[in-house]
């Protein structure tokens, strides 16, 4: 990591505790070019600065974590911040355009490994995210028949994953590389996003607004 | 008394007070039916005036004042029992419904709601009084006939199941009102306080402050889930046994629970938990293991449930698993439900156990 330049990040949580902490946690591999405190301000900071990487709080003001999915999930990976594993929201955001989640409790090397691999445009998927992204597609699948679901390969990924496998150990038991289980859980989730897109395309056609 | 329980308390207001209009109605009905048989028809209609005055006032003007509300109860009371009396010099022996029909039961009803069981009773025992005093009237002697004996066996009936009624309705309204509590603390808690003890957790330099701060925030979410521990619900069940042995064995245990587990019968559900709780202790315990993973999602068919544990601990050769525990407590749980569980382990790279219901 050390010689290539470092991640540009913006952060975007209303707890300014956790503002300023997080910037100790990231080290020298990143750098905070601005924060933001609630969602609204974060869809700004990305506008102006265009960082690699978007660091949102699932709960904020203006939307939280999910708006800025919405709007800047297309401009930079924007991995959510989130105290609990267990909620609905987190599916909402990441389905919104979010590469994914993090847990706040998570330790700071764990942290910087994982979003440094996001700022290369890797998924960061926890076991629970897997689960939830499982019966998900499950759902869409009731709702809009097979098509745009998961193939059979991409659901073992997933169910590996959410039985709490690194892509190194889901490689070896499917006899494939890491890299092709990293290219499976990106599909995955651009899957996620499509169908997501779609339904609210859907919806309003159903519901005839323009 | 919170504003539902206002509410609950004006809907059974609502009701007796529909039912006294009815009640009047019948009054009313009762008196051109036995027409034939008044023998003071002057008498009963000035009679009847007045309870469809107080019937017309209660319905349009409600009061929350408490002590109004009991004048309005003891006039309504007097008046019903008036009318008991009244019916027994206004009509012939031969008629067949009495003066006030059902319109005394009000009062009853209001006072059970109001004032409990013994409130009730004592209205339904006043009216069965006045009803007998208004039979005996009638015949022109004390007479315990089968209409007063219906009568006040209807008049006891109705003050025992409007205040069981009341209570029960009060109770489950208390009920909701304290898991209304627990998910506003819930939300203070989370948004407010676990926040701050996950950025102390991950910040201070002070290993000892650092630990308290762990320690806290997993005691809160355990408090935070512990409301819902009755709850029949299998994803909360996981939650609270994954958080209990978090707590116990200091281990860090992930939940990836999907949401669209079907309803397991309580046996199962019981059996399942169980094992789940089970193969963490022992990966805690025997596998000194750092993280567990719990797993839960639909089998293929979408029927049952099928759960994985794994731990990242030290493993075993597959031929002695440590804590005999295991065969007990997980294989047979789940076999005597009818389902299974299959234990894989290699010795420096974890144990994972996995169990099946259908």
């Amino acid at each position: 990591m050390g010689r290539v330049s470092a991640v540009r990040v913006v952060v975007a949580d209303d707890h300014p505790i956790w503002l300023s902490g997080i910037r100790v946690d990231l080290g020298e591999n990143f750098v905070v070019v601005a924060t933001a405190a609630d969602a609204r301000e974060a869809v700004e900071a990305v506008g102006q600065h265009q960082p690699d990487l978007v660091l949102a709080d699932l709960n904020m003001p203006e939307g939280g974590g999910r708006r800025v999915a919405e709007e800047c999930g297309e401009l930079a990976p924007v991995v959510i911040l989130t105290v609990s594993e267990a909620e609905r929201d987190v599916l909402d955001a990441v389905a919104a355009g979010a590469t994914g989640y993090l847990l706040k409790s998570t330790s700071g090397e764990e942290l910087r490994s994982a979003l440094w691999r996001a700022a290369k445009g890797e998924p960061v998927f926890s076991p629970s995210l897997a689960a939830m992204v499982l019966t998900e597609f499950r759902r869409l699948k009731q709702l809009t028949g097979p098509t745009g679901g998961l193939s059979d390969r991409e659901r073992e990924v997933l169910a590996q994953v959410a039985r709490g496998l690194s892509y190194r150990e889901i490689g070896e038991a499917l006899f494939i590389s890491p890299k092709t289980v990293e290219n499976h859980t990106r599909n995955i989730l651009d899957k996620l996003h499509l169908s997501r897109k779609d339904e609210l395309m859907r919806y309003a056609i159903e519901h005839d607004i323009e | 008394m919170g504003p539902d329980a206002a509410a609950i308390d004006r809907g059974m207001e609502r009701a007796i007070s529909s039912f006294r209009l009815v009640a009047l109605v019948g009054a009313g009905t009762g008196v051109v039916v036995e027409r034939d048989h008044l023998v003071r028809p002057w008498l009963a209609a000035a009679a009847l005036a007045a309870p469809a005055l107080l019937t017309i006032h209660l319905h349009l003007a409600r009061s929350d004042d408490r002590a109004r509300v009991t004048e309005l109860l003891v006039f309504e009371a007097a008046l019903g029992c008036a009318l008991l009396v009244i019916d027994g010099v206004v009509y012939d022996e031969l008629r067949q419904q009495s003066l006030p029909w059902a319109w005394p039961s009000a009062a009853i009803l209001t006072a059970a709601v109001l004032g409990g069981i013994r409130w009730g009773l004592a209205g339904a025992a006043v009216a069965s009084a006045a009803g007998l005093i208004g039979e005996s009237l009638l015949h022109g002697s004390p007479q315990w006939t089968t209409t007063v004996a219906s009568r006040s066996a209807l008049f006891a009936l109705a003050a025992v199941v409007a205040a069981a009624a009341a209570d029960r309705l009060r109770q489950a309204e208390d009920e909701m009102a304290a898991v209304r509590a627990r998910e506003e603390a819930g939300r203070v808690v989370h948004d407010g306080i676990l926040q701050t003890l996950a950025a102390i957790a991950r910040r201070s330099d002070d290993d000892a402050l650092r630990t308290l701060a762990a320690d806290t925030e997993r005691e809160l979410r355990s408090y935070l889930v512990a409301g819902h521990q009755d709850v029949d619900d299998l994803p909360m069940a996981l939650r609270a046994a994954a958080s209990e042995v978090a707590r116990r064995e200091a281990v860090d245990v992930r939940l990836a629970v999907a949401d669209d587990l079907p309803e397991l019968p309580p046996e199962r559900r019981r059996a399942l938990v169980g094992a789940v709780t089970e193969a963490l202790t022992n990966a805690a315990k025997h596998g000194r293991a750092n993280r567990i993973v719990v797993f839960a999602d639909c089998t293929p068919d979408e029927a049952g449930v099928t759960c994985s544990v794994r731990d990242d601990g030290v493993g075993f050769d597959g031929t002695s698993p440590p804590g005999r525990g295991i065969e007990r407590s997980i294989v047979r749980r789940m076999s005597e439900v009818g389902g299974r569980a299959e234990i894989e382990s290699t010795p420096g790279r974890g144990t994972e156990v996995r169990v099946w219901v259908g």
